[in-house]
């Protein structure tokens, strides 16, 4: 529509246009008309003049041949020259102006007569008194010529000076006329352009939209094809083994062996290709579940010695046939991770492997480094191979790609090694990071895990018998691991309740009636003997809801699977929890959620901040800004630190204030491994400046989706109080307080 | 005897194949990865039929990357070897890769791996012999 207008407008300036020029064109005809007229009559005053003179000069010739007592020849030709003069001059006037030319024409008659008869007379007389010329007669004449021509030339005058004015004022409104028909038509074009403006503008965003969809369509295509491409690929990957599987189950059952060595070694063969098989199906398998969201991890204590030493064995044969020389310096000899065991030597075994098949010959060095002042080790991989050229360096997580397409086809694999070892090593709080010089120059991928510090073990736990501070509230812990249950007594009696165990369903059951405990903290998962009533912790929870002696007493879920119980209290209401915890527990969380289920009166808590900024001083600046008495401030400079440090105080920050732009590890990165961890752990976040702007689809999502709102930190130095308000706003917008943490988790 | 060719980079699988084939049709059997050295062997030693491998990793031809469909190709158009026939034998066995294959290397035949029993590889190489 807007583009009709724009396109209607210019089209109607036109006769608007063609009026201004007419106007233009007439009024200059007039204004040279009437110029011409005006000379015109300025010229036939000058003749007027000329014609008064003449007469007077033809009055002095005969006075001058009767004073000579004759008429010469001469005077005769002067005489008929001047007459003919006169004559032409009147002639021309009566053309010009013949209204007084008609008078003057007469009145020089009348004179010319006069004189012609007075000539008449002296030559007719000859006498000496008849020399005398009469001037009675010819004066008279002669002075009304005059007159007449005085008074024609002062008509002409009055006429002229009215032609002049009437040409300037006509030039005026001309000219007036003609500046407002131009700023009506410069407005009129201003207008129109502002309008097709207007349209262009609409007309650029929907072309950007369009783009936007084109893009998307185009991305889902081009995700599309690489799933077809990697299908194709896969179908490829898995029917080359069974080729040879099948093949040499073949031989075998035809007996086209050549001796019982080679009968041996085919089915040597066999084993392999059967191993290679499984190891393409895990991958796979991998790779489905964490796109489905469904791998779960251990959280557990992993020996990297252990790790390493393991897979060296994994590897050393195939390196020493390659001509790869392969060292392992695992660093201290009791370095150990927080971490799940098999995933991280999954993770080591990919990139080992990887770099055993990029690097023809060399050397491949695994190297762990413990950054115990950060809380985390880096494990990194450094071959000598082929590399990775730069522009491929970030493309090669990327589900489905390889550094280029053919690679595929010339080193083999499935093409989602490396995005099962980030998303692995993402999940258990570390980061993946690849550096490579360029094409021949060698590679090295390097992760990163949080340290395993030792918990303080504190001994309790035991079963059965009530322990804590005399006038605490009793909590009963139903859970068969006493490791956990240890640390629950720990954090249950430093926080001023009494604790009380069984470590089966039934034991529970008994402890539930007969120790009437204030709360009761289940665990879901419980195992039990083959001939009990109640099998699993979910049992207990549903006797204790439906037995009207126990109805009324509040227990709470701790699940390692925090979805399947999410799912089955969705569709049962048998079970009528007051809340539900996700191991790994928080010891805050864990006191703060049953102080909230007893109502017990909560201390005023400080809103925990975590400020990750690579310049020290806005975390100064920070720590100036937020009262200590209503904040708990922690600032770490690097995006891997705050990976760590989240890993470790899951639940530990109500606040983070989020640079984006760090070396390393940016602030992207920190929201992707947010939007990997369970959720309720990870706190608002609030990004601390506006650059660097998303570079794509999938950062400006993380963006939306994972922060609540961003700042800049001039804003920080403009305003004192602004960053309070951020954080209260922040804290509300995500339905969570300092002093009302225990929603997030326990309701 | 007959002597037929095997080019396939995987040597399990060429393994499998020259025993099969060897045993089978019977013939004598010459393998190997390398197009250029396909080239040659052709040259050298006269051969009755070809089983073609697709993927050949890292192959090439003359300096310029080739796979076995590009070299079925390339034999199709050589002035002396154009009539042989060619067998492919591949993994890459998705719905159209068949047509796809055939249609880009002028083969004569097609076998899908892993192969259902030793008489999907040998029938067909019998059959391309006898034509």
């Amino acid at each position: 529509m807007a583009e009709d207008r724009a396109d209607r407008n210019p089209l109607e300036l036109r006769p608007l246009i063609a009026l201004a020029v007419l106007v233009i064109v007439t009024g200059s005809v007039g204004l040279v008309v009437l110029e011409r007229s005006a000379d015109e009559l300025r010229h036939t005053d000058l003749e007027m003049a000329d014609l008064a003179s003449t007469a007077h000069r033809l009055d002095a010739l005969e006075w001058r041949a009767v004073a000579q007592g004759g008429v010469g020849d001469d005077v005769r030709r002067d005489l008929a020259e001047n007459r003919t003069r006169a004559e032409t001059l009147l002639d021309a006037l009566s053309v010009r102006h013949q209204r007084d030319a008609s008078t003057v024409t007469r009145c020089y008659a009348a004179y010319r007569d006069a004189v012609d008869r007075e000539f008449a007379a002296i030559r007719n007389g000859r006498s000496e008194e008849a020399a005398e010329l009469d001037e009675s007669i010819v004066d008279p004449a002669y002075d009304r010529l005059v007159a007449r021509i005085a008074e024609a030339r002062s008509a002409m005058e009055v006429d002229t000076r009215r032609l002049l004015w009437l040409s300037r004022v006509g030039a005026l409104l001309g000219m007036l006329a003609a500046s407002t028909m131009i700023g009506f038509v410069t407005w009129r074009v201003h207008e129109a352009r502002r309008i097709h403006d207007d349209a262009r503008h609409e007309q650029d965003l929907l072309r950007e939209s369009n783009e936007r969809l084109e893009q998307a369509n185009a991305s889902l295509l081009e995700a599309s094809r690489l799933k077809s491409e990697f299908l194709a690929n896969m179908s490829h990957e898995l029917r080359t083994p069974l080729t040879s599987l099948l093949g040499f189950l073949e031989l075998l059952q035809q007996d086209l062996c050549s001796s019982p060595e080679e009968r041996r070694e085919f089915l040597h063969h066999c084993h392999t290709c059967g191993h290679n098989l499984l190891r393409l199906i895990n991958d796979l398998l991998d790779m489905s579940k964490i796109e489905a969201g469904k791998l779960s991890l251990a959280t557990e204590r992993v020996d990297l010695p252990e790790i390493f030493e393991s897979v060296r064995a994994m590897f050393a044969k195939q390196a020493e046939e390659n001509g790869v020389r392969l060292s392992f310096e695992p660093g201290a000899t009791t370095l150990a991770a927080r971490a799940d065991a098999l995933r991280t030597r999954q993770v080591l075994v990919n990139l080992v492997g990887n770099s055993l098949k990029f690097t023809p010959h060399g050397t491949i060095t695994v190297r762990a480094t413990p950054r115990p002042e950060a809380g985390y080790v880096r494990v990194e991989v450094e071959d000598t191979g082929i590399g990775v050229p730069r522009d491929r360096q970030e493309a090669v997580f990327d589900p489905f790609t390889q550094a280029d397409g053919s690679t595929t086809r010339r080193f083999g694999g499935t093409g989602i090694g490396l995005t099962i070892t980030r998303k692995l090593t993402e999940m258990m709080g570390g980061v993946v990071t690849l550096e490579s010089e360029g094409e021949g120059r060698g590679t090295r991928v390097s992760f990163t895990l949080p340290l395993w510090e030792d918990a303080p073990m504190a001994a309790g736990g035991e079963t059965g018998v009530v322990q804590g501070p005399g006038d605490g509230a009793l909590v009963l812990v139903v859970d068969d691991d006493p490791g956990f249950r240890a640390w629950v007594a720990h954090q249950l009696q430093h926080g001023g309740f009494r604790t009380l165990f069984a470590g089966t369903a039934e034991d529970g059951w008994r402890e539930v009636r007969n120790a009437k405990p204030r709360v009761v903290l289940i665990d879901h998962a419980l195992p039990s003997g083959p001939d009990q009533a109640l099998r699993s912790g979910w049992d207990l929870g549903v006797r204790i809801s439906s037995e009207a002696a126990t109805r009324h007493v509040p227990f709470v879920f701790v699940t390692g699977f925090d979805d399947e119980i999410r799912a089955r209290l969705a569709s049962s209401g048998r079970a009528r929890p007051r809340g539900r915890l996700a191991k790994p527990l928080d010891a805050d969380v864990l006191v703060r959620s049953i102080r909230e289920v007893i109502g017990v009166e909560v201390p005023a808590a400080r809103t925990r901040v975590l400020l990750v900024d690579d310049d020290p001083a806005v975390g100064r600046l920070a720590r100036r800004l937020l009262p200590a008495d209503r904040f708990e401030l922690e600032c770490v400079t690097g995006g891997e630190e705050c990976l760590h440090r989240l890993r470790r105080r899951p639940a530990g920050y109500d606040v983070m204030l989020l640079d984006l732009q760090m070396p390393g590890t940016n602030g992207y990165d920190v929201l992707r491994s947010l939007a990997l961890s369970p959720r309720g752990q990870e706190p608002s976040v609030i990004v601390l400046s506006s650059a660097p702007e998303p570079r794509d689809a999938e950062e400006r999502h993380l963006l939306e989706q994972g922060a609540v709102c961003a700042m800049s930190k001039s804003e920080l130095l403009d305003d004192p109080h602004r960053l309070v308000e951020r954080i209260a706003s922040a804290l509300a917008a995500t339905g969570a307080s300092a002093g009302a943490e225990p929603d997030r988790r326990a309701a | 005897m007959t002597h037929v060719l095997i080019v396939e980079d995987d040597p399990q699988i060429a393994l499998i194949m020259s025993r099969l084939l060897e045993h089978h049709v019977p013939c004598r059997v010459t393998v190997t990865s390398c197009p250029d050295k396909a080239m040659d062997v052709l040259d050298r030693d006269p051969v009755a039929a070809i089983v073609m491998d697709v993927s050949l990793r890292d192959a090439r031809l003359d300096g310029a990357p080739c796979n076995g469909a590009q070299l079925s190709r390339h034999i199709r158009r050589h002035p002396r070897h154009g009539a042989l026939p060619i067998l492919l034998a591949t993994a890459h066995a998705m719905r159209g890769d068949a047509e796809r294959l055939l249609a880009e290397s002028g083969a004569n035949a097609y076998v899908s791996k892993p192969f259902v029993d030793s008489a999907s590889l040998v029938d067909p190489v019998r059959r391309l012999l006898a034509a």
